[in-house]
């Protein structure tokens, strides 16, 4: 087997294996919001938040986070992922899983397994169930602190009377991690097939005289 | 000496450092100490839901009245999201701080009102079906049942409505916006039931309201007032706090405080010992003056001329019990220390048309146009958190506005 040849299915290796073991990326940060409880958006049973965020290829999201004050270590909120409606708003329900506050600032899940989304644009929601406890304790009651400097093009809130489009976009803080989707089983098998009769061509190719 | 001096100053840097070091761990630990103790009641308040049929926020509510709004004349979709967060909030109490109902006419027998207000005619037996629900009389009824269906099911999930009387509930705006009698009767007939019903205040907060005290019969309080108040001023304890609503448009003394008789009452509750004490009223005490390029025309108990040396008067009371006045009639948000001592919270923004204009220049833009309230939150050591919340005349999403700790 020649030089060339090596080189191309080590590349197809290592491809495959960075696509099995990737590490999330932030694929959404809108950064740091300015940490101040005075104008920031009432985050309770009443009163909850989502963003639009889009994928080009098929993904598996892995972490999900609001910036959020006025917490109490231990309680409750939920993460939920929605599709995008006609009217670009949250529509159905994909996932929705129950995040822990531990304390002001960065808050939500992760370690996601299961959250995988085809390419395609969906909404990331915030919101406070009935189960849920975040901001029970606290004076003011849970809060999104505002003025992030990349706040999401495209935003809604639900004041009770279901999701509307947040106009200007809401600049309050999230943060989504996600990696490219594993190929399945059976599509990885195709690849090193194909590889396997690349290089075998190529080595015919190469004994001929 | 440069030694014994050098070393002087060493000692007293030292000294001065661990002053600072100690005093702000005393500062610390006492803001601390006020705010970590638990919370004991969170209570909310509001005023002024009651939609105009002329003069609607065309700019917040749209060029038309819904065909609910413009019969009951409510902003229903502001006073709904209020009540809503109210809830979410986990308020138990809710005072709800006048102009519930656009009323404004005369609820006596025979009366019509024009729809502005402007004029009135009767009093006229009522010859006709049309006669008899154009009247003034069963707008009143129809307004107030619609807002008590409004707040009922606040009230069945877990937030006492007290009701406290506005101008709209008192006045008649035809008769030269002067309180009837016959108004004052139809807010006993269609509040008077939760002024106060210990029985249902047992049943959401779990313990019945002490030393309940209510406005004097007519004639016999020491305001000097002529009609019976006992539906209009009242007062109660809970959990060692204070509360007492007042009417301040009564009969023969418009855009007046009771303040003898408020004065009586907080003396009596300072006497039991109460850890802090809440007064709620329709008019402002000191008119929040929000035009910043032009004079805001006064509004509340300093609205009329020589009115200033009694509301004068209604602020010592509510200064010298260090008390705190909750209010409404000026369809706007403003906390303010009028004399740098108690708080006014002005939230009569609770759905009437906004009094700042979209085209007016004031002086908080952020907040002068917001629907808004404030929620309470007592702590067990006494310590007060006033919260001002809102959302803006386009219901956008609902802030924080404000934080006020009473220590």
């Amino acid at each position: 087997m020649n030089n060339r040849l090596i080189n191309s299915l080590s590349a197809a290796a290592v491809l495959l294996a960075s696509a099995v073991s990737a590490q999330a990326a932030l694929i959404v940060d809108t950064g740091l919001p300015n940490g101040n409880i005075v104008g920031a958006f009432v985050f309770d049973s009443n009163d909850y938040y989502a963003g639009q965020i889009a994928f080009s290829n098929a993904a598996h999201i892995e972490s999900i986070a609001a910036h959020v004050l006025g917490g109490t270590s231990g309680e409750t909120f939920t993460v939920a992922l929605y599709s995008d409606s006609a009217a670009h708003l949250p529509a159905d329900s994909l996932y929705s899983a129950t995040a822990t506050f531990g304390s002001e600032g960065w808050n939500g899940l992760s370690g996601l397994t299961g959250w995988d989304v085809s390419a395609g644009s969906y909404w990331v929601a915030f919101e406070i169930g009935f189960n849920d406890t975040l901001g029970s304790t606290s004076d003011t009651g849970a809060l999104l602190d505002r003025g992030v400097p990349s706040p999401l093009a495209r935003t809604a809130f639900n004041a009770g009377g279901g999701y509307q489009l947040g106009s200007p976009p809401l600049d309050f803080g999230i943060q989504v991690g996600a990696v490219a989707a594993v190929p399945e089983p059976s599509m990885s098998i195709l690849m090193v097939m194909g590889l396997g009769g690349a290089g075998l061509m190529a080595r015919r190719r190469q004994s001929r005289p | 000496m440069s030694h014994k001096s050098r070393a002087g100053t060493d000692r007293t840097a030292s000294v001065a450092a661990v002053m600072v070091v100690a005093v702000t761990a005393f500062l610390t630990s006492s803001v601390w100490a006020q705010n970590i103790t638990p919370v004991v009641l969170t209570f909310s308040t509001v005023g002024d839901s009651r939609q105009d049929p002329v003069t609607y926020d065309k700019a917040s509510v749209g060029n038309t009245l819904s065909g609910q709004d413009s019969i009951w004349l409510q902003n229903t979709k502001a006073l709904a999201r209020i009540l809503r967060s109210v809830q979410a909030q986990k308020s138990t109490m809710l005072f709800f701080n006048g102009d519930m109902v656009h009323g404004y006419g005369w609820a006596g027998f025979g009366y019509m009102s024009s729809l502005s207000g402007s004029s009135i005619a009767g009093p006229t037996t009522p010859t006709t079906v049309a006669d008899v629900v154009g009247s003034d009389l069963v707008k009143f009824y129809q307004q107030y049942g619609f807002w008590r269906g409004t707040v009922a099911p606040v009230m069945e999930a877990g937030t006492y409505v007290f009701p406290v009387p506005g101008n709209h509930e008192t006045q008649c705006k035809a008769c030269g916006k002067v309180a009837k009698v016959e108004n004052e009767n139809a807010w006993a007939a269609n509040m008077g039931d939760l002024v106060v019903d210990a029985s249902r205040f047992q049943g959401i907060l779990g313990s019945a309201p002490q030393h309940l005290n209510f406005g004097p019969a007519a004639g016999v309080g020491p305001d000097g007032l002529t009609t019976d108040q006992s539906k209009l001023s009242y007062s109660f304890d809970y959990k060692g706090l204070h509360f007492a609503v007042i009417n301040t448009d009564p009969v023969g003394k418009d855009a007046h405080a009771p303040t003898q008789w408020l004065a009586a009452d907080l003396a009596s509750a300072s006497l039991r010992g109460a850890k802090k004490m809440f007064v709620f009223g329709h008019k402002p005490a000191f008119t929040y003056a929000y035009l910043a390029n032009s004079v805001t025309p006064p509004a509340g108990l300093d609205a009329a001329p020589g009115n200033a040396a009694d509301r004068d008067a209604f602020w010592n009371v509510i200064e010298n019990y260090k008390a705190t006045y909750f209010c409404g009639h000026e369809h706007i948000y403003n906390i303010s220390q009028p004399r740098g001592g108690a708080y006014q919270v002005l939230v009569g923004a609770g759905g009437s048309p906004f009094d700042a204009k979209s085209t007016d220049v004031t002086k908080n833009p952020a907040t002068d146009r917001d629907y808004s309230w404030a929620t309470v939150r007592v702590h067990q050591d006494g310590g007060v958190d006033i919260l001002g919340y809102g959302f803006d005349a386009a219901f956008g999403p609902t802030q924080l506005l404000q934080q006020v700790y009473l220590p």
